[in-house]
């Protein structure tokens, strides 16, 4: 049986760790939906994905003491996936493209090199809006 | 009826998406007709699984509660063939 796949579109603004959470459990959730995941980093989020940035930055923001101390704890012994394990795994089993900004690297002097490899290509906006307009959902974080 | 497990994932003390994504990829290296013994002691797997199962065309044979976990017994269905869109 042969028929499309749906594709989700995801734009990613934020860098913090919380977002990128986020951003892992909604695409695995669609990844088993068997979507197409397109993710688009931009501002903060192209800075997330550099090399030195990624499996590194574990700092959980919250206004809440209580889930900073439970989620860290989760992340430290292993009971949630960190969201780079996450997004790696997704790309394993399923469609998964993540695409950075091109405005966004030239300006923070970021080339492909210094992007972790999570990273699938640097382009711009045009791009995403083809993405946009194949997409069936999209999704802003 | 006797069955014959393929292959066993120990999910337990994995939370949400974890046991669902292990079973994703277990199915994806095994055939149509396989049989595949889930363990889980996350809550939401208890909804996700076989929702899951259902809508990918695969069987829930069973589902075993047990004190804290739960067995998910799936059959492999037919696999489904997806046409990507551009790029």
């Amino acid at each position: 049986m042969t028929d499309d796949q749906p594709v989700l579109s995801i734009l990613i603004k934020s860098g913090t760790y919380n977002d990128f959470m986020t951003l892992s459990l909604i695409a695995s959730g669609a990844i088993a939906a068997d979507y197409e995941v397109r993710i688009f980093a931009m501002d903060d989020a192209v800075y997330a994905l550099r090399k030195e940035n990624v499996g590194t930055d574990t700092v959980v923001h919250s206004k809440f003491e209580g889930f900073v101390s439970n989620m860290s704890e989760s992340i430290k012994n292993g009971k949630v996936n960190a969201w780079w394990t996450l997004l790696e795994e997704l790309k394993e089993i399923g469609e998964l493209k993540i695409t950075a900004c091109a405005l966004i690297s030239e300006v923070t002097n970021t080339h492909k090199d210094d992007f972790h490899e999570l990273v699938d290509e640097i382009a711009g906006v045009a791009n995403f809006a083809f993405d946009l307009s194949e997409s069936d959902h999209v999704v802003s974080i | 009826m006797s069955i014959t497990i393929k292959k066993q994932i120990d999910a337990r003390g994995a939370v949400c998406p974890g046991p669902l994504m292990e079973l994703i990829k277990v199915i994806k290296q095994l055939e149509q007709g396989d049989i595949i013994d889930l363990i889980s002691s996350d809550e939401g797997s208890k909804v996700d699984v076989p929702k899951w199962i259902e809508k990918a065309g695969h069987t829930l044979m069973e589902l075993k509660e047990l004190d804290g976990y739960r067995h998910f017994i799936v059959e492999i269905g037919e696999k489904k063939i997806r046409k990507r869109r551009g790029n």
